[in-house]
Formats: structure tokens, C-alpha cells, sequence
């Protein structure tokens, strides 16, 4: 197990317990958000921005980095996993709406 | 009979004396200028300087020492830049891989946009800074009934948000889980189910969450009669600007975050402001609009819970607040204000200067000083 994999899965670990227990938490998974953010994003940097993958893979690089994606070109779609548990699709519609999510 | 018809016509007229004000109030206020040609629909207007304040700006937007392949992304990393002066574009420049043709992400400077849009449905009719938002929307929460558009507009709607990124556990995070967790279906829906914390209209709290309610009401005040794509009818077709506005799963623009624009259209958008909403001829907001959207907002200055920020309508300013004395751009006149958005996007209006500074970036520290940016800006027209 790599050491990024590792400090996500802590980090996961950490946010489930939640601390404080006067601070509000939602109905998500770091692992959902991680992948909702590779796939929406991604998906507007390729599409939209028309930039190159590896640029478009750096710009939405976060630590820890628990997702991975793989672009569709002819579709328009990225798909995104974080480490197996969220799972996500970005669509790209048009130049007026860009991408969309469709949750998996 | 001629006798009594006339009494009769002299006290209608007494009456409606007393209860028509007189007519010197009345009357309108007279027209804002709204010059016919002051901006072309077509190519801006370029004379590009090539001048030592010229370079003194290069420099300090792209350093010579950046690695733009780096993955530590540090230091300033400018994407792309205009400043265009009295209508005409003096400067422009953009990193490798970006050009005026590419649309870049505003991130929260879409907000100030949805703040303009706000004011084009005023102007319109359909909506008013008065309503309640459940006079336009469904809510989750009863309790946000009480919020009106204004306090949407102020970022003072009391909800229990947290707008935060990094340092905090990602599930506690607000507007993440508005972005891509659980509220990426329907934004304005999950925002109204939080609690409030606060009584509307009292208390600043920066929230992507009242933005995408505000784009939710403002949706539904003008998609009657401008249709589904209404940021196109109502004002970007208006200002000739081909943007991206991406929608959350219910249909609604997310007007906190994903607009995508050229710097040159962005300078579009900043030249409307600048010209108090007008464009071509015509008035598009209502009048003193614009100068709404830059006054401090009264929820930032409550005296129970006064806020450093300097914030108008879904617009920063430069001006001082009762806690923060010095202005957030010193070398800047207090008369400037801004779109801005996360890692260094920001739309900059400067009045006093009849300029606009446009800059789309990639920050990832906090190297960069938009304040010096905008001293070299001004330096572009003041240097002899």
C-alpha cells in the first residue's frame, strides 16, 4: 500500500469519526467527494478549457491524492474512483453547459 | 350648472393636488449616460503597449523563475491577463497552453455575474430585492422563507455554512458537499435545508450556498421569458461574450462557481460594470445598480458581529470596514472593486482609472499581491 492510499484512507478514517462532535457533517464519504471532484473537474479542464490530460490531471491534483480517472474522448466522459468505494461520471454537454455529474 | 361643474373641477383638482406629490419630485431622475459606441459588439479596440511599465507588469504577473511544469505549483502562476483602458485593450498576455480563445474558470467570480444577472430581473420586473425567496423557489427548510433576495445578495441568508476547503475534515465542508457530495443534484435545495444560525440580513457569512440559492430564485424570476439558457438572453448575447455555465443535476447554473470564460470576455463583463450597467445605448440594470453591488453591505457592518471583509453585493471591495482600517489593495483607489475567485481569478474594476484588469491564474500558495498588480496597471497609463 503506497503512502498516499494510506493517508487517505486515515483521513477517511478521521473525517468518519468526526472529532467534534459539534461540527455538522454530511451524508458523504471522502472517497465521494474525491471522485466527484476528479471526474466534474477533469471532465471541464479537458472539454471546456481544452487542456491536455496531464495538465488537466495536475490542476485537479489534491492531497491525498485517493482518485484516479480515465477520459473518454469520444464519449466526453471521465470516470473517477477513489480507491474502489466513489465512483463517478462527468459528461460534457456543450459549450454553453460544459459538464454535468451522473452519479454511478 | 357651469358654476357647480366648475366647484367640481376645482376641488378634484384640490384633491388631487393633495394627494399627487409635487410634480418636480415626480418626475424621473434624468437618464445615466449610457453612450452608444462606448464598446464595440466585435474585435476590442488594441493597442498594445510596449513600454518599460509594460514590462515592470510582465514581470511581476509571469516571473522568469516559475517552472510552469512543477508539481509543487508554487509561486505566481498566471494564466492569462488583460487590462483594457478607455475601451481598449493595452494589455495582454498568456502563459503556454492559454490564448484569448480559451475559456478559463472564474471559480467564485461567477458570483459577482449572478449578482449582475440579479439586477437585470430587477430591471426586468420579475423579481425584487424585497421578495422572499419563496416567493420565486421551493424550499427544504420553512425556516428560509424569510431570507430575501437582498440578504442572498449580501451573503447574510443566516445559514449554518461552512465555506471551507482545506484544514477541516472534507465531510464538515459545506460547500463541498454542495459541489460534489450529496447536494450536487439540486444546490439550492440542499443549502435551504440547513438550520439557521443567524436572523436573516444580520450577519455576513461568505457562502457559496447563497449564491446558488440567489441563481435558483433568479432562475426562476427570468426563465419565463428568457428561457432555459437565460444568462445568454437576458445578458451575455447582449454583451457578445460566449462563456460556459455549467449546472448542477436540477438544471440550475451554479452561480457560486462554474463559470468559464476568456479573459477577454471577462473584460467584457468588467467593462459593463465599469459603464454602471449600461451597454450600447441601452440600460441592462437597474440604475444605481452597480453602485449597490459595490457599497459595503450592512450585514458586514452590524455592530453585534462586525466583519473584516469588504464585501458589496456578490462583489468584493476596496474600501475600509469597521474592523479592518486598511483598505485590501492600499496602492489601489477605494473606489475599485472586484470579482474574485479561488486560486487567483479576479475581475478588477478600477473607476477612477476607466480601466479593467482581468488575470485568470493557477495559485496554489499565497506568493502572489493582486495590490501590486493593480499599482503596475495603473502605471500603464500613468508613466509617461
Amino acid at each position: 500500500m503506497n503512502r498516499a492510499i494510506l493517508i487517505g484512507l486515515l483521513t477517511a478514517l478521521l473525517a468518519g469519526c468526526g472529532g467534534n462532535k459539534d461540527i455538522r457533517t454530511y451524508d458523504n464519504s471522502l472517497f465521494q467527494l474525491a471522485s466527484g471532484f476528479a471526474a466534474k473537474e477533469i471532465c471541464s479542464c479537458v472539454f471546456v478549457a481544452e487542456q491536455d490530460e496531464e495538465t488537466c490531471d495536475e490542476w485537479t491534483r489534491v492531497s491525498p491524492n485517493v482518485a484516479g480517472h480515465h477520459v473518454d474522448y469520444n464519449a466526453k466522459t471521465v470516470r473517477s474512483r477513489s480507491l474502489g468505494m466513489g465512483k463517478t461520471v462527468a459528461r460534457y454537454v456543450d459549450a454553453q453547459t460544459g459538464c454535468v455529474i451522473d452519479r454511478d | 350648472m357651469a358654476y357647480t361643474g366648475a366647484m367640481l373641477l376645482l376641488l378634484a383638482s384640490l384633491t388631487f393636488a393633495q394627494d399627487v406629490p409635487p410634480l418636480i419630485d415626480a418626475l424621473p431622475p434624468p437618464p445615466p449616460t449610457c453612450a452608444p459606441n462606448q464598446d464595440p459588439t466585435g474585435p476590442w479596440p488594441t493597442a498594445l503597449l510596449d513600454t518599460e511599465a509594460a514590462e515592470a507588469l510582465n514581470a511581476h504577473l509571469f516571473p522568469a523563475d516559475i517552472d510552469r511544469t512543477a508539481k509543487e505549483r508554487t509561486g505566481v502562476r498566471t494564466d492569462g491577463v488583460v487590462v483594457v483602458h478607455n475601451g481598449t485593450v493595452i494589455y495582454e498576455e498568456y502563459a503556454e497552453g492559454w490564448d484569448a480563445n480559451k475559456r478559463h474558470l472564474t471559480w467564485s467570480a461567477s458570483k459577482t455575474v449572478m449578482g449582475a444577472l440579479t439586477g437585470v430581473a430587477v430591471h426586468t420586473g420579475v423579481l425584487s430585492p424585497d421578495d422572499s425567496i419563496c416567493d420565486h423557489i421551493t424550499v427544504t427548510n420553512d425556516a428560509a422563507c424569510a431570507i430575501t433576495v437582498e440578504s442572498l445578495l449580501e451573503m447574510s441568508s443566516g445559514f449554518d455554512w461552512r465555506e471551507t476547503y482545506e484544514g477541516v475534515s472534507p465531510t464538515a465542508s459545506s460547500v463541498l458537499g454542495m459541489l460534489y457530495g450529496e447536494g450536487q443534484t439540486n444546490m439550492a435545495g440542499f443549502v435551504t435545508g440547513h438550520p439557521l444560525r443567524a436572523t436573516p440580513g444580520e450577519d455576513w457569512n461568505y457562502s457559496s450556498g447563497d449564491s446558488n440559492v440567489l441563481s435558483a430564485v433568479v432562475g426562476s424570476a427570468l426563465a419565463e421569458s428568457n428561457g432555459e439558457f437565460y444568462p445568454w438572453t437576458a445578458l451575455f448575447d447582449r454583451l457578445a461574450m460566449r462563456p460556459t455555465w455549467e449546472r448542477d443535476g436540477a438544471g440550475t447554473f451554479v452561480g457560486s462557481s462554474y463559470l468559464w470564460a476568456t479573459p477577454r470576455d471577462m473584460a467584457r463583463f468588467g467593462t459593463f460594470l465599469l459603464h454602471d450597467g449600461c451597454w450600447l445605448g441601452t440600460e441592462i440594470l437597474p440604475r444605481d445598480w452597480v453602485a449597490s453591488m459595490t457599497t459595503l453591505n450592512t450585514a458586514v457592518t452590524t455592530a453585534a458581529s462586525p466583519d473584516d471583509d469588504a464585501y458589496g453585493w456578490q462583489t468584493w471591495l476596496n474600501v475600509p470596514t469597521p474592523t479592518a482600517t486598511e483598505r485590501r489593495w492600499p496602492n489601489a483607489p477605494s473606489s475599485a472593486y472586484a470579482a474574485m475567485g479561488h486560486w487567483g481569478q479576479s475581475i478588477t474594476v478600477l473607476p477612477e482609472h476607466d480601466m479593467v484588469v482581468v488575470r485568470m491564474a493557477d495559485d496554489r500558495d499565497r506568493s502572489y499581491d493582486h495590490g501590486t498588480t493593480l499599482a503596475l496597471a495603473i502605471a500603464l497609463v500613468e508613466t509617461p
